[in-house]
């Protein structure tokens, strides 16, 4: 009997074995990478990685996509929502320094801290192809407040409120459940309402 | 003249200034703001302000799409005054700051931040305009301002509504508004007619023309175009109440809150300057 030729069938696995060899599909399939086998009875199988195919996304790789009509996530992977999870965690984390800084009347840290979350931020910002419309615009105008407070006074004139909205904006309004218009309203106030301009940005320059 | 239960009325130039001028200009609003117990705005206000700020916010959008670069359009915008000297007055929304903030950031990113700020200037900039105040007074009714801006397609296509008040007739209440004030805008009429001709602007002789003719048949006022034409009118009757009008433009306001009766506050547009405050007391005011 000639050998029976497999190929081009969409299989996953790890290894190379005798064909007749039994498979246990829980354990022996790696469900993580797309794999080609192809072989014969007698000289085995090979398994080599799969070539991407034209306008496939590696997901594990996000790219910010550009600012679309539409609100769906091209990007949405497992691991690109655990990366904007665990920045968001690292923000969450930096603001509340600020707050602490700030209430403490320590300048050096706080200032250490707000620049820690500009870096949170702009990671975030990085995976915002991941999330919906208003999630980035939340964000814009969290990064346009941080940069005007940057390019003014710096982040040692943060008063305890400033950083207290600052954190409120990133604990409530930069989760991981849908953001909506009504959060972006929402940050807008708290952060307007704190001293703070969301608006500065698209506002004319220092006038000296 | 600020105190315990005292009112400061914030017209258009004032709105816009918070939101989109300098910072000087916006913490000197904000000192001057905070020694009053109540802010207040109109309708006819907001009007203007979706006239003036939110019109361009769509603009710059229509740009944006276009041309499809933040530096293309910030140039684009940059050329338009060579030719429209007008316009360069008129501009309110900065993109050079933008660029300033986000130096890092490449073109493509700037034209995404821009289409973030002007879509939510568009679609909450009227709930920014309402959040900041304590009370929007709608005396007039008026309809333009009824309008909500209406998102078609995002980043794409909005209808911010006519800024004609014969367009939409049905809801507009001038006519009413102005029936139930008739005595005050001939007390009005009277002090403009009284002004020296070389102290009256164009617009001042606009709502000269305005009271005279429609004092005795209010119903053609619909038709004048009034929320267009004769804006810093309205709005002085809106105002009529608040102790303390507050505008960047002096050169109306200073003959329309005499006869109301208001101290006026004027806050230069260049922030080094010091403001200007007339009170209703006092005998003479200076000239802007």
């Amino acid at each position: 009997m000639s050998d029976e030729i497999v190929s081009g069938e969409k299989i996953t696995a790890l290894e190379r074995r005798p064909l007749g060899s039994p498979w246990n599909s829980s354990s022996d399939i790696d469900m993580s990478s797309d794999l080609d086998i192809t072989g014969s009875k007698g000289a085995g199988i090979h398994i080599y990685p799969r070539p991407a195919r034209r306008g496939a996304r590696r997901d594990s790789n996000p790219r910010p996509h550009p600012v679309t009509e539409g609100d769906a996530p091209a990007m949405n992977s497992p691991e690109s929502r655990d990366a904007v999870r665990r920045h968001w965690d690292a923000a969450r984390r930096y603001s509340s320094q600020m707050v602490v800084a700030a209430d403490c009347g320590d300048p050096i840290s706080l200032s250490n801290a707000a620049s820690d979350l500009v870096f949170a931020l702009d990671d975030l910002w990085k995976l915002r192809g991941v999330r919906e419309t208003d999630w980035g615009g939340v964000l814009n105008f969290l990064q346009g407040v941080m940069k005007s407070i940057d390019h003014a006074m710096g982040y040692e004139s943060l008063t305890s409120e400033n950083c207290r909205a600052i954190e409120s904006v990133v604990n409530h309004h930069l989760g991981t459940w849908t953001i909506d218009k009504e959060n972006v309203r929402e940050a807008l106030n708290r952060l307007r309402s704190a001293g703070l301009d969301p608006w500065a940005p698209i506002s004319e320059e220092q006038e000296d | 003249m600020a105190g315990s239960g005292t009112s400061i009325f914030l017209d258009t130039s004032v709105q816009i200034a918070r939101m989109v001028h300098g910072p000087g200009t916006k913490d000197r609003i904000k000192r001057r703001i905070s020694e009053f117990t109540a802010t207040i705005t109109s309708s006819v206000v907001k009007q203007e302000y979706k006239r003036r700020l939110l019109k361009e916010a769509r603009y710059l959008l229509d740009q944006l799409n276009k041309r499809k670069s933040f530096i293309e359009v910030y140039y684009h915008v940059e050329r338009l005054p060579e030719s429209y000297p007008k316009l360069r007055r008129k501009r309110h929304i900065c993109l050079q700051t933008l660029g300033h903030f986000f130096g890092k950031a490449d073109d493509s990113e700037l034209c995404d931040r821009l289409k973030l700020y002007l879509h939510y200037l568009l679609t909450l900039g009227l709930d920014e305009f309402e959040d900041g105040v304590t009370q929007v007074v709608r005396g007039s009714q008026c309809g333009c301002s009824k309008i909500p801006v209406k998102e078609r397609i995002r980043f794409r296509r909005y209808e911010i509504g006519t800024e004609k008040c014969s367009e939409c007739r049905t809801s507009c209440g001038i006519v009413e508004f102005l029936v139930e004030r008739r005595e005050r805008l001939q007390a009005i009429l009277r002090y403009l007619q009284a002004l020296p001709e070389a102290k009256k602007t164009d617009e001042i002789r606009r709502i000269e023309t305005f009271l005279s003719e429609v004092q005795d048949d209010p119903a053609t006022a619909v038709a004048k175009e009034p929320c267009l034409t004769v804006g810093d009118l309205l709005i002085a009757l809106e105002s009529i109440g608040t102790s303390t009008f507050y505008t960047l433009n002096g050169r109306e306001s200073q003959h329309l809150c005499r006869p109301n009766g208001q101290d006026l506050i004027v806050c230069p547009v260049d922030p080094l300057r010091e403001e200007v405050v007339c009170v209703i007391t006092e005998d003479s005011w200076r000239e802007f």
